[in-house]
């Protein structure tokens, strides 16, 4: 009940009020345009945030994340063509429903659905997140340790079905958080004599790089996007015997989304997709699904949105991104010399707190903004992909020069953008290479203090409970990845 | 391509990154004040875990060959391609040197007319063949983003050499 006041408190505050309104009003705007995910819409913003008080720049983010997943289902209503990941599931029966002159009333539930699950998320990041963070107050190095152990074995969950290619790309995001000083000695390593590289490599700049200069990369050689013509864009909010009829799939995609969510690695889209198929699994009306269903397009909706506030749960509590819009919330906090986990909430209250209720706000944000911002949204999305493209690299290479006023930087964003070219060639996912980068200190500085402590002994990590309770949920949930993928692959064989 | 030549250039790429990354790990002086692991210790276990997984995706790559020559269907296409450039990777190569170009030119030609200069460009690279559009658009970029970034953000951007060659 306190952690709930205090976050109301935050709202009487008029600068955490705006960072929330520009967060979704930017978010929505890049959600809607393909190609640009949550994730690169809130690194487009990182840039901004250094000068800024943590607690805006983290709700700013926050409120792009939120704002991101919603304005992802416009196009996929209007074009469909999904703005982002997670809407993949709402094109099925949101598009039905545009093609049947529904766009307007698709458009509504879509944002109803999305306010639903975002209050709902929201409600179970405040009741779970600090419960998780008290417990993990007594966390020692060697339960950091084991932590970061922990954050990397959700690589075989990221990694697209090939574990190995998960491991290849984790082990390149560790090499680059190697770069530096050793977190212990204070020795250089992997310099290369460079003076621009004795500091490290910024997280925000290999995320820069990743999603949004590859994405352009990619985008430059692809087909351009699908003209939505005549789609009406006038929103029309469902009625109550509507609502009454959206409750069991906002409620399937609400669990669902808070279950998928809450897991480091599993993530909106997914969610979705399961929301989906429940929904349709549930429903009085199974044949309406595929011809536009009103219901299917409640369930993804609802079950993204909820994933925006629950998947902030394991950062928040635990220090672990579990999708690549949570690794930027994470850089956001590392800019401003936060590090998330169980002792945010002594040393930060007010950060979090604040982020609680920021997140309350975009999300009467999203439907306010929403009620208003779709025709220039339309209008947006429908230029031309040629000076799309320009000015996304006009508005990153910007942004990259104003982090530290440095060329390199600007060239090394370049070169990281290239390395994700190749990989999304040889198609090794990215998101394990952000989780081992951004782990990457963590597991190095506390195993090595561990030993320290212990003596060079390494049965510290087991002696230690915590430490040890850990390391087994890693194995366990390790082993469930590999059982599950043994029994699809036996499946798909029968 | 397919799966088996993804995975064995993963691989021999992987191997060889791994190879480069242990023996440089292996020339880090420690310190005075190292710990028993050292400041190579971390490097060389996450060098050795990439050589192993490496090793792992090419030796799969080379079974799953043998399994496809073997396949009735191994000659098959994989079906049409999407619609978009011919040459994809030599777009990519395109747009990296304009990026790279723009890199290089924002020290001397400032930010206002680089930016200008990068967003004409890579227009005009991705297709916009409007020139009056394409002209409004590079002539507008410089200022507007100088006017968020400089002004209303307080980020100092690089005025390039016009200072010196005004003779200011």
């Amino acid at each position: 009940m306190d952690s709930f006041l205090m976050a109301m408190s935050n709202l009487a505050s008029g600068w955490i009020v705006l960072s929330a309104f520009a967060g979704v009003l930017w978010g929505i705007f890049g959600g809607a345009l393909p190609g640009i995910s949550p994730s690169i819409a809130m690194a487009l913003l990182l840039p901004f945030t250094v000068g800024m008080d943590a607690t805006n720049a983290l709700v700013l983010l926050a409120s792009v994340y939120v704002g991101a997943e919603y304005g992802g289902s416009i196009p996929a209503i209007l074009i469909r063509t999904p703005g982002t990941n997670s809407a993949s599931a709402t094109v099925i029966d949101g598009y039905e429903m545009a093609k049947q002159g529904r766009a307007g009333e698709a458009l509504g539930i879509s944002l109803m659905s999305g306010l639903v699950g975002g209050l709902f998320g929201l409600a179970v990041l405040v009741l779970c997140t600090e419960s998780l963070a008290k417990v993990a107050l007594a966390f020692t190095p060697a339960a950091y340790f084991s932590l970061g152990i922990l954050g990397l074995s959700v690589i075989a969950g990221l990694s697209s079905g090939s574990l190995a290619r998960g491991l290849l790309a984790a082990c390149i995001g560790l090499m680059i958080a190697f770069i530096g000083s050793d977190p212990v000695s204070g020795v250089q390593r992997f310099t290369f004599g460079s003076e621009d590289l004795l500091d490290g490599v910024k997280p925000i700049l290999v995320m820069v790089g990743l999603f949004a200069v590859t994405e352009m990369l990619v985008q430059i050689g692809e087909p351009p996007w699908a003209n939505g013509g005549n789609a009406s864009t006038k929103l029309k909010l469902p009625n109550w015997a509507m609502t009454k009829r959206l409750f069991k799939p906002q409620a399937i995609g609400a669990v669902i989304g808070t279950v998928e969510g809450v897991t480091p690695g599993a993530g909106g889209t997914i969610a979705a997709f399961m929301a989906y198929s429940e929904a349709k699994r549930w429903s009085k009306h199974p044949e309406e699904f595929g011809k536009g269903s009103p219901e299917g397009v409640a369930a993804p909706e609802s079950a993204n949105n909820v994933v925006t506030a629950t998947a902030l749960v394991p950062l928040l509590s635990l220090g672990i991104p579990g999708s690549n819009s949570a690794a930027i919330l994470l850089g956001g906090f590392l800019i401003h010399g936060l590090q998330p986990g169980p002792m945010l909430f002594q040393k930060a209250p007010e950060v979090v707190y604040g982020l609680y209720g920021g997140l309350f706000i975009a999300n009467i944000a999203m439907l306010l903004i929403g009620l208003v911002i779709l025709s220039p949204c339309m209008w947006l999305v429908n230029r031309p992909k040629p000076y799309l493209i320009a000015f996304i690299l006009a508005l990153v290479m910007s942004g990259v020069f104003a982090i530290h006023q440095s060329i390199f930087e600007c060239g090394l964003v370049l070169g990281i953008g290239v390395l994700g070219y190749v990989l999304r060639l040889l198609r090794i996912p990215v998101l394990p290479l952000v989780l081992g980068l951004v782990l990457g200190y963590l597991v190095e500085s506390n195993y090595r203090r561990s030993l320290l402590i212990s003596g060079g002994e390494h049965s510290i990590f087991v002696t230690d409970s915590v430490s040890a309770a850990l390391l087994s949920l890693a194995v366990l949930l390790s082993l469930y990845t590999a059982w599950k993928e043994f029994t699809e692959k036996q499946e798909a064989k029968s | 391509m397919n799966d088996a030549l993804v995975d064995r250039i993963s691989g021999g790429l992987g191997m060889l990154l791994a190879g480069s990354y242990i023996v440089s790990a292996q020339g880090i002086e420690d310190s005075l004040l190292a710990d028993g692991v050292g400041a190579s210790g971390v490097p060389m276990g996450v060098g050795i875990v990439l050589l192993l997984a490496s090793f792992f995706l090419f030796v799969k790559s080379l079974k799953n060959k043998a399994a496809m020559d073997k396949s009735p269907h191994s000659g098959e296409t994989e079906g049409p391609a999407a619609m978009g450039s011919k040459h994809p990777h030599a777009m990519a190569l395109g747009l990296l040197l304009i990026l790279a170009v723009y890199v290089f030119l924002l020290p001397l030609l400032g930010y206002v007319l680089s930016v200008g200069i990068l967003v004409g460009a890579v227009a005009w690279f991705a297709g916009a063949r409007a020139y009056t559009s394409l002209l409004m658009c590079s002539v507008l970029a410089g200022p507007v983003l100088w006017l968020v970034f400089d002004w209303a953000l307080e980020i100092r951007l690089p005025v390039g050499l016009w200072p010196m060659w005004l003779g200011k």
